[in-house]
C-alpha cells in the first residue's frame, strides 16, 4: 500500500542521495574522453548499499525498520543517488569523442560492478545477519 | 559535457585550478574557485530537482507496478529509458544553446539523474536471478542497456534536428 508520507520520504531521499552524486561528481571530475569515475563509483556504492540495506532489514534482518523509513533509503537515497541517464549520456559522449572501446568498456565494466557490489552487499548484510543468531 | 563534469566545461571560469586547502597545500584539488561558487550556487535548484525527479520515478513505478505486477521491473525499465531519451534531448539542448548550461546542468544532474535509478536496476536483476528467473534477468540487463543506450542517441539527434 502506498501511503501518501511515502512520496514525502522518497523526495527527501532523492534530493540527499542527488546531492551526494553532485558532490561526488565535482571531487571527482574528469576529462572529457577518459572514463567517466565519479558515475562508476556513485552507482557502484549505491548498488552495493542497496544489497547490504536490504538485506539487514529484511524479514530475518537485524534492522527494524518502517516502512517509511525503507522508501527513504530504498526508493529515496540509493535511487536518487546512482543514476542510470548520465550513465547513458556519458557512454555517448565517449562514442561521440571517437573513444569507441573505452565507451564499451565502461559499459561492460559497469554491469560486472553494479551486479557484484550488489551481489555482494547482499551477501554482506545476510552474514551480518547470523552473526546475531548465533549468539 | 554538463552530465559529467560540470567543471570540465560550463564551469570552467577564468580562474585557474586554487588549491582550496591552503593547509595542505600538496594537495591540488583541481577545483577551481569559481567552480566551487558555481556549484554552490547550483545546490538548492538541484535539490528540489532530485526531489521532483525521485517523486515522479516513484509515481511511474507505483502506477506500473498496479497494471502490470511485480514479477518483472517493468517500472524501472520504463523510468531509466524514458530517462536517457529526456537526457540526449537536453545534452542537444545545451549544445546548442550554451546560455541554458545552468538550466541544463539541474535538469540531467537533478531532474534526471535522480528520476533514473541503478540502485533498484541491480537489485531486481540480481534477486531474479538468485530466485532462478534467468530468462527474465538477462532480459532485463539487455532491455535496459540496449533501450537507455539507444534512447540516449535517439533523444540527441531529435534534439539536434528540433533546436
Amino acid at each position: 500500500m502506498v501511503r501518501p508520507g511515502f512520496y514525502v520520504a522518497v523526495g527527501l531521499g532523492s534530493a540527499i542521495g542527488a546531492l551526494l552524486r553532485f558532490a561526488c561528481s565535482l571531487w571527482l571530475a574528469t576529462p572529457d574522453g577518459s572514463l567517466p569515475l565519479a558515475t562508476l563509483l556513485v552507482n557502484v556504492i549505491g548498488s552495493f548499499w542497496i544489497g547490504c540495506y536490504v538485506s539487514l532489514t529484511g524479514p530475518a534482518g537485524r534492522w527494524q525498520v518502517s516502512d517509511w523509513q525503507k522508501q527513504f533509503m530504498l526508493s529515496g537515497v540509493c535511487a536518487g543517488f546512482t543514476t542510470f541517464s548520465v550513465f547513458s549520456l556519458e557512454f555517448m559522449q565517449l562514442l561521440q569523442a571517437g573513444q569507441i572501446l573505452l565507451a564499451l568498456g565502461y559499459v561492460v565494466l559497469s554491469l560486472l560492478l553494479w551486479l557484484l557490489a550488489c551481489l555482494a552487499g547482499l551477501t554482506l548484510g545476510a552474514r551480518a545477519n547470523r552473526l546475531r543468531s548465533s549468539n | 559535457m554538463f552530465g559529467q563534469t560540470p567543471s570540465s566545461s560550463r564551469l570552467t571560469g577564468p580562474g585557474q585550478p586554487v588549491s582550496v586547502c591552503s593547509i595542505l597545500p600538496n594537495i591540488n584539488l583541481s577545483l577551481g574557485l569559481n567552480d566551487i561558487i558555481l556549484s554552490a550556487s547550483l545546490v538548492l535548484p538541484v535539490a528540489l530537482a532530485a526531489a521532483a525527479g525521485g517523486i515522479q520515478r516513484f509515481a511511474v513505478a507505483n502506477t506500473v507496478a498496479r497494471f502490470w505486477g511485480v514479477q518483472f521491473p517493468l517500472g524501472t525499465l520504463l523510468v531509466n529509458s524514458s530517462g536517457a531519451l529526456a537526457i540526449g534531448f537536453s545534452a542537444a539542448l545545451v549544445l546548442a544553446k550554451p546560455d541554458f548550461a545552468d538550466c541544463g546542468l539541474v535538469i540531467s544532474v537533478g531532474f534526471l539523474g535522480s528520476y533514473t535509478t541503478v540502485s533498484s536496476f541491480s537489485l531486481q536483476t540480481v534477486i531474479l536471478w538468485q530466485s532462478h528467473h534467468y530468462r527474465q534477468a538477462l532480459l532485463n540487463i539487455g532491455l535496459s542497456f540496449g533501450l537507455c543506450l539507444s534512447l540516449v542517441c535517439a533523444g540527441f539527434s531529435l534534439g539536434n534536428l528540433i533546436w
